[in-house]
């Protein structure tokens, strides 16, 4: 798994206000793509998740001088890019999820975003291990929502392929990631 | 047996709110803690995959955006900001359309025997492959690689790298970008790969391109462009060498406009470089900067274009003629 880099509030508020590059760009390789799975597990659509990283990350070289990170650096920009999504969602007049209000009320939903992220990254990389058919069978599946009866249609193979390919991934992904962890 | 288990979990999962399969998989999970343990583990699993976004992060594109949006925000209002000339590769980059859905996905191939590395460090990485070779990472790129006894071979699917791949006449070096495959003995070079256009300079040595059928044999400041489409290749003219600067600290320019030199500059120092002069933009110049620091490389650029340099503020230059 990635090795966490540790910058420490002290460091990132420095580096904002004296706007150092090379501590931003480490700041956004640390954390850019977890901020991303968040924002898009609040948002829902890519484009849009990529956006609120962005802007984020504008809003701190723009503003650096006048933010004060206190806590952990991860604990805030979780918080920052929550705050930013609900914003958005509220301008575009789309649904607030429970789930996001529910983040941003609870103090210890931060755990449960930090391991809901931390398991979207090692499902990933799990799928990097399947064999191309069966992974792309499975994604058909899962992120284009695709019905087994669907997916046969459209790859010209049988529905027990299908299913059984479904469960070759399935069988693969859980033996990689096993039980659930409890931090 | 197990992919009985699975099939019978997902045929459930995929449709729960049919009661008869209800049913049965409550009798079934009634039957053992084990049974439980599984289905949980499956759930979990079937459950977050839905919740992957269709396109992965692309931190090197991100980084990109948002440094563009540094550099204009370090120069004070009214000044025209140095902004890259929308050379074709850079229009290459943005403008061609997402991949589509789960695309981008099934081309990251893991199969056996290949090393997957992404870079990690904020401004360059290296990696040092087992047959010697060294491989300098700009933030975000990513390889595979596979040497043993009989082949090196090496994937790049994103970002940018320079290498410097180790003398070894009985293995060739080959390298695959989309639709291309670079070959080599021993050598150094450049690649960039975006989604639209992979680039190949070379430092020194002699490297071959292959991409749709043509063979492109490259030496030194030369450039071949394949199209990740087509596999089409292109050799635009010039010398091309200085980009190959950012991972060997030689930054090398031979008859290049200034602001190829000042963008190259920026990008390596971190810095913003900015003239307000449209005519020394354009001007040409040929000149070395090796392992050299920011402030002496200035001081080399004043002397031969007879220029003051203007250090507005900690990151941020602008030259001004005498």
């Amino acid at each position: 798994m990635k090795e966490e880099s540790h910058i420490s509030a002290a460091t990132a508020n420095d580096a904002l206000r004296n706007r150092d590059v090379t501590v931003f760009q480490e700041i956004y390789t640390t954390y850019s793509e977890s901020l991303y799975l968040l924002a898009y597990r609040w948002v829902k659509d890519s484009s849009l998740a990529k956006d609120m990283v962005h802007n984020l990350f504008a809003y701190l070289w723009d503003k650096g001088a006048q933010i004060v990170i206190t806590g952990q650096v991860r604990s805030y920009l979780y918080r920052a890019i929550t705050n930013q999504c609900i914003n958005e969602l509220k301008r575009r007049k789309r649904h607030i999820g429970e789930e996001i209000l529910q983040f941003q009320a609870d103090g210890q939903s931060f755990y449960e975003a930090s391991d809901y992220i931390f398991f979207q990254q090692e499902l990933m990389q799990s799928l990097r291990t399947l064999a191309p058919r069966c992974r792309e069978i499975f994604l058909l599946s899962r992120i284009n929502g695709l019905e087994p009866p669907e997916i046969a249609e459209k790859l010209g193979i049988t529905l027990n392929t299908v299913y059984f390919q479904l469960s070759v991934a399935l069988k693969s992904l859980r033996q990689q990631l096993g039980p659930k962890k409890n931090f | 047996m197990e992919n009985d288990l699975s099939k019978f979990i997902i045929d459930y999962l995929a449709d729960s709110a049919n009661p008869e399969k209800t049913r049965e998989m409550d009798a079934w999970l009634d039957a053992s803690g084990e049974n439980r343990r599984l289905f949980e583990e499956t759930r979990r699993v079937w459950e977050a995959s839905r919740h992957l976004p269709a396109e992965p992060f692309d931190m090197q594109s991100g980084w990109n955006r948002l440094n563009e949006h540094m550099t204009q925000s370090a120069a004070p209002a009214k000044v025209r900001t140095m902004q890259p000339r929308r050379t074709w590769w850079r229009v290459a980059a943005v403008a061609l359309p997402l991949l589509a859905l789960a695309g981008y996905w099934l081309t990251r191939d893991a199969d056996a025997g290949w090393v997957s590395y992404t870079a990690q460090h904020a401004v360059k990485d290296s990696l040092r492959l087992p047959d010697g070779s060294d491989v300098f990472l700009r933030p975000g790129a990513t390889v595979q690689y596979k040497i043993d006894g009989h082949e090196r071979s090496l994937r790049m699917t994103a970002g940018e790298a320079f290498f410097k791949i180790s003398q070894d006449a009985q293995r060739q070096f080959s390298i695959q970008v989309p639709k291309g495959v670079v070959k080599v003995l021993g050598t150094s070079f450049n690649i960039s790969t975006s989604k639209g256009f992979s680039d190949v300079t070379v430092w020194d040595g002699k490297v071959s391109v292959e991409g749709n059928g043509r063979k492109l044999i490259l030496t030194a400041g030369d450039m071949a462009v394949v199209n990740a489409g087509t596999g089409a290749l292109e050799q635009p003219k010039g010398n091309f060498a200085y980009r190959c600067g950012w991972g060997n600290s030689d930054l090398s320019f031979s008859n290049q406009s200034l602001e190829v030199v000042l963008e190259t500059l920026a990008s390596y120092y971190q810095v913003s470089l900015e003239t307000k002069d449209d005519q020394l933009r354009d001007s040409r110049i040929t000149v070395r900067f090796s392992h050299m620091p920011l402030d002496q490389a200035l001081a080399v650029l004043a002397e031969m274009l007879d220029l003051e340099v203007n250090h507005r503020s900690a990151n941020d230059y602008e030259l001004i003629r005498k």
